[in-house]
């Protein structure tokens, strides 16, 4: 029990510890140097590229989007943080060639529908649940025995057996 | 078709049948949801594409110009009413421009005293690319971002190059898919010259 | 001239198609039992004249008759002639033409497999696959361009338009004169890969198509009881065994060709196929509950009548080019006919269903929330919510632009974050389902049962939470957090293990005991005398190694891109094994084919120091259509691959830039395909008792057929 509280907190130290990290990086003029293409494309994997449905910025192979890798490289080299480098281009571009629609306004429609839909779904579980469990069900459900759970399966095999040994 | 039933006189714990009202009330829920999503869907499918402007009103569109003596200008729609306007659509990184851009320049160069507005929307490009590109082919009329890609999806273009032809009185005339010929630009814009400002 | 012929039998079979449906439609209500009996010769005609169709037209491919509008589309003379026949389905008419064929071949199928059996339905059968085969035979046998003349009367050029253009659609159009040389087959197309996944998501796609005719027919008929669902069961169980190989050879095709190291992009053509397939496999689950308990009746309907829409749906959704900002197709008449179609499917089925609601009342009521009808219907809540979120996401940008007017895309970061935890979760009630009796059980009896399985599954979690490996994985950057959920998942994969595992040891134990068999032995016949419950557990492992590559796949993939001059390396470090080095030697060229120029690096990978050996990744170049294609080059073990592609070059290959991925645990995902794969074959395979079965329903729809003369 102890191993896993441990375990927990060591995550939390982890994480914390890389809040503190990630404000230190995400610290304007860190990026003095040029980007690595590892970081260009960890940005551009969040953009997705206009003019090739359905491929990402950071895979894509057309010119466009090697003029956006090069661009997000000048922003980084600028110190913007992977999130304000996602602002420009929503707002230099439009909202499509975010990978997700920004949470705002009607787009926040993607997320709500879902989870609405699931929360009517469990209701409707939940609900008729309840209503065929109430129902009055004496005909046929014998208390069960008590080791019947372990007997049903074993039953079944053996069922099987006979039914094939003739 | 009367029809015989396997019918067994249904367990007690079975649920009453819905009364015939309720289900028709179901009923007519589950075809109206049903309804809204295919008509959605067939909206979707309606042709919204430029050729559809012709004859039409122009959208409205704004740019900031970034090149030459007119860089930090800005330029709308409103603005240029009263002008012929000849917006044209680009990118960089778009092989059929660059086939029509002399084309488009040396049109600007011959009809600018004529009153006639060359606006270039350099649509999904960066500034450095775009810059490059003006200069490479000494692009001298207003051009500026297509911000937010606004203009391009008002006037429904469906790719680029596209090029729209926009009479004084604000009426797309001609919408042109893929790259233009001189020719072809020299008659467009002599007939909307010719065109009196009177005529709708 | 041979084109001509091919026409005319496609036309023939568009109109004995119609002439089925209505036959068997008057035959039944009229009870002439010579028009069913027509209908049914007009099935098999309709077969044999498409059949006819195809071969014509792979004549024609073979022959590079360019005359023929579409032979020209998807040929040229420099393919190779194994292209040139899977040309067939590598263009809209020919995959149409295609798609009509397997329907045909499916339909007479079930009317000759049912004739004797359930004779009762057949009539209704015939109408529902001859009407669905007739609307998709009327797309490609230029029908629509009638309409055309009519419409422009009517003044609506818009439609006239359309409906003319499809005169073209026909795969046997001919050109008013012959083109020297083709367009030849899109070079994604040239893959072995992409070969076989059309022909098996099709044959999916319309094996869907003969549940739903039974569902209908068993609606209209009223015959709601035990027999239609022991007859469709089987027919789903091959229509899903199909859809399932269709999507596990795209998924291979996509990581194999398409080099960006993935093999799922959630795009709308992949969730095309997904959706049938999410609500065909909770179709699967909940029909157990109907053939055991007599439940869920009309939730049963409900499912095989949005798989089937689903079917078209999808089909409209690929072709229209609704969703997809390919502008080309959206201009085609095809969108507004499949949209209809799907409109009217959809319309006809939910009356019907009301119209019948009570011949399906349940036989019986849920005893407790701790029972296995309980543990299905989660799992059933699940796959719906599934199918609903990769429904939501595909069609978001055609609502958001109608609606808002804003355009937006919907990318693989949100199907991940709200369809993972509910993967997650359908991964618990797979574990769960088996152990839960029927009807009811008490929490005493249920801990018992649960024990073992829960302690290995924590067990594995904690062990995990851990291990040095995962430690570091937990301070690389964004993953800190993840490390809960992913150890979470591992155990629950091992407590689905142990559960199955238990259920294979109780059985043989079983019957050691009652016979006393030799363990070969008895697992051996355990599994031949209920192939579909072990054939069920051979998938459900299936799944679990399948989820041990997606999760390893997701969340450890390691990913570089690197620049090198020749005779540099770059590293590359495994989460599970050592680090990798890749050094640069060389670009090479070769010709792969006739018309296929290829270019590759040459690279040399170490692990450790260790020599693994050479790689080739590289560039094709296939000269007709000026088109490059990247080839990923991979190293394959059972811990991970290393995938490495060539992005590019410069000056002659003195240097060159490589995205090289190590892809944890993915072959397990493959194996884990065709453990999926074998046990649903083993559970469609006939077995005497099933037979005895239907044979049992037969008879007692038999005693409402002599009772209705």
């Amino acid at each position: 029990m102890f191993g896993v509280l441990r375990v927990a907190l060591r995550c939390l130290a982890f994480s914390s510890l890389w809040v503190v990290l990630a404000l230190a990086w995400d610290a304007p003029g860190m990026f003095a140097q040029t980007p690595s293409p590892d970081e260009i494309n960890r940005v551009a994997k969040m953009l997705s590229c206009p003019t090739c449905a359905g491929i990402n910025v950071a895979d894509c192979p057309t010119e466009t989007c090697a003029q956006w890798r090069a661009k997000i490289g000048e922003l980084l080299a600028e110190g913007k943080t992977d999130q304000e480098i996602l602002e420009y281009f929503a707002a230099r571009y439009g909202d499509h060639v975010l990978q997700v629609p920004p949470t705002r306004g009607f787009f926040l429609g993607v997320w709500i529908v879902p989870i609405i839909a699931i929360l009517a779904g469990l209701g409707t579980f939940g609900y008729l649940a309840h209503r065929w469990t109430k129902r009055p069900t004496a005909i046929e459900s014998p208390a069960v025995p008590s080791d019947a759970v372990e007997d049903e399966y074993v039953k079944r095999v053996e069922q099987e057996l006979q039914s094939w040994q003739k | 078709m009367a029809e015989v039933r396997e019918e067994t006189p249904p367990p007690p714990y079975v649920a009453k049948a819905h009364p015939a009202g309720r289900r028709l009330i179901w009923l007519i829920v589950v075809l109206a949801l049903l309804g809204t999503l295919l008509g959605l869907l067939a909206l979707g499918l309606q042709p919204r594409t430029s050729v559809t402007l012709q004859g039409k009103p122009a959208p409205p569109f704004a740019i900031t110009a970034i090149n030459g003596e007119f860089a930090g200008q800005k330029f709308s729609l409103a603005d240029l009413r009263g002008h012929i306007v000849v917006l044209n659509i680009w990118a960089s990184w778009c092989v059929e421009c660059a086939r029509e851009a002399t084309v488009l320049e040396q049109a600007w160069r011959a009809y600018r005293p004529r009153g006639v507005w060359f606006i270039g929307v350099d649509y999904l490009d960066t500034d450095t690319a775009g810059l490059a590109y003006l200069k490479r082919f000494d692009i001298t009329y207003p051009n500026g971002p297509d911000i937010g890609s606004r203009i391009y999806q008002a006037y429904r273009a469906t790719g680029v190059p596209e090029t729209f032809f926009i009479d004084r009185d604000g009426i797309v005339q001609h919408v042109q898919i893929g790259p233009i010929g001189q020719t072809q630009l020299d008659a467009l814009l002599d007939r909307l010259l010719t065109q009196g400002r009177s005529q709708p | 001239m041979i084109a001509d012929l091919g026409y005319v039998a496609l036309l023939l079979a568009f109109v004995l198609s119609i002439f089925a449906a209505l036959a068997a439609w008057l035959g039944e209500r009229h009870r002439i039992i010579e028009l069913v009996f027509s209908a049914r010769n007009g099935v098999l005609a309709v077969a044999g004249l498409l059949t006819l169709a195809v071969l014509i037209e792979l004549f024609l491919l073979l022959n590079s008759d360019f005359r023929v509008m579409y032979v020209a589309q998807v040929t040229n003379r420099a393919m190779p002639a194994f292209f040139k026949l899977t040309a067939l389905w590598g263009g809209q008419a020919g995959s149409l033409l295609f798609w009509s064929w397997l329907m045909a071949l499916f339909a007479a199928a079930a009317v000759l497999s049912g004739w004797q059996r359930t004779r009762i339905l057949m009539p209704k059968v015939i109408v529902v696959t001859q009407l669905t085969l007739a609307f998709f035979l009327s797309l490609i046998s230029g029908v629509w361009a009638l309409l055309a003349s009519p419409l422009e009367a009517l003044g609506m050029t818009t439609g006239a338009a359309l409906m003319a253009e499809m005169e073209t659609l026909t795969p046997f159009y001919q050109l008013a004169f012959t083109p020297v040389d083709g367009n030849g087959l899109n070079p994604l197309l040239r893959h072995w890969g992409m070969i076989v996944h059309p022909p098996l998501l099709y044959l999916g796609f319309v094996g869907f198509v003969i549940p739903f005719a039974f569902a209908v027919a068993a609606l209209s008929t009223r015959q709601t009881g035990d027999l239609w669902i022991r007859v469709i069961r089987r027919w789903t169980l091959v229509a899903w065994l199909f859809l399932s190989m269709g999507l596990l050879v795209g998924m291979w095709w996509a990581y194999g060709v398409l080099g960006w190291g993935g093999y799922w992009g959630w795009d709308p053509v992949e969730n095309a196929a997904l959706m049938p397939w999410l609500t065909g496999t909770a179709f699967l689950h909940s029909v157990i509950i109907q053939e055991r308990r007599g439940m869920f009746k009309v939730w049963n309907m409900v499912l095989i009548m949005i798989t089937y829409s689903l079917v078209i749906f999808g089909t409209f959704l690929t072709r229209s080019g609704v969703v997809s900002s390919v502008h080309a197709f959206a201009q085609s008449g095809v969108g507004p006919l499949f949209l209809g179609f799907v409109g009217a499917t959809l319309i006809v089925s939910v009356v019907l269903l009301f119209l019948r609601l009570d011949s399906l009342r349940s036989e019986h009521a849920l005893d407790s929330l701790v029972s296995r009808e309980a543990i299905f219907l989660l799992n059933n809540l699940l796959f719906l919510a599934i199918f609903f979120v990769t429904f939501w996401g595909t069609i978001f940008p055609v609502v958001s632009e109608l609606l808002a007017g804003q355009k937006a895309i919907v990318g693989p970061p949100f199907f991940n974050q709200v369809n993972g935890p509910l993967f997650a979760l359908l991964v618990l009630t797979m574990g769960i389902a088996p152990l839960m009796p029927w009807r009811r059980t008490s929490p005493a009896k249920l801990a018992r049962l649960l024990a073992w399985p829960v302690l290995a599954g924590l067990a594995t979690t904690l062990g995990l939470l851990v291990t040095p490996a995962m430690r570091q994985f937990a301070v690389l950057p964004g993953t800190s957090l993840r490390i809960v959920p992913v150890t979470a998942f591992y155990g629950l994969l091992v407590f689905t293990l142990v559960v199955i595992g238990q259920e294979f040891w109780r059985g043989i134990r079983t019957r050691r005991r009652a016979i006393g068999e030799t363990y070969w032995t008895a697992l051996l016949n355990l599994v031949r005398y209920n192939r579909r419950r072990y054939g069920g557990y051979l998938v459900h492992l299936g799944v679990v190694m399948i989820a041990l590559g997606v999760i390893g796949t997701n969340f450890f993939k390691v990913e570089t891109q690197r620049n090198l001059a020749q005779g540099e390396s770059f590293t590359i470090a495994s989460p599970l094994t050592g680090t990798y080095t890749v050094t640069y030697e060389g670009l090479s060229a070769s010709i792969v084919a006739e018309d296929v120029r290829r270019t590759a690096a040459v690279l040399k990978i170490t692990r450790e120091g260790q020599l693994v050996g050479m790689l080739q990744p590289g560039q094709d170049f296939f000269i007709a259509q000026e088109q490059a294609m990247t080839t990923p080059a991979m190293y394959h073990s059972l811990a991970e691959d290393l995938y490495i592609i060539l992005a590019g070059w410069e000056n002659g290959g003195a240097t060159a830039t490589f995205k090289a991925y190590v892809e944890p645990l993915i072959n397990w995902l493959w194996i884990g395909g065709l453990v999926f794969i074998l046990g649903t074959a083993m559970a469609v395979w006939p077995t005497p008792v099933e037979e005895r079965r239907i044979a049992m329903a037969t008879s007692a729809s038999g005693r409402v057929v002599t009772a209705r003369s």
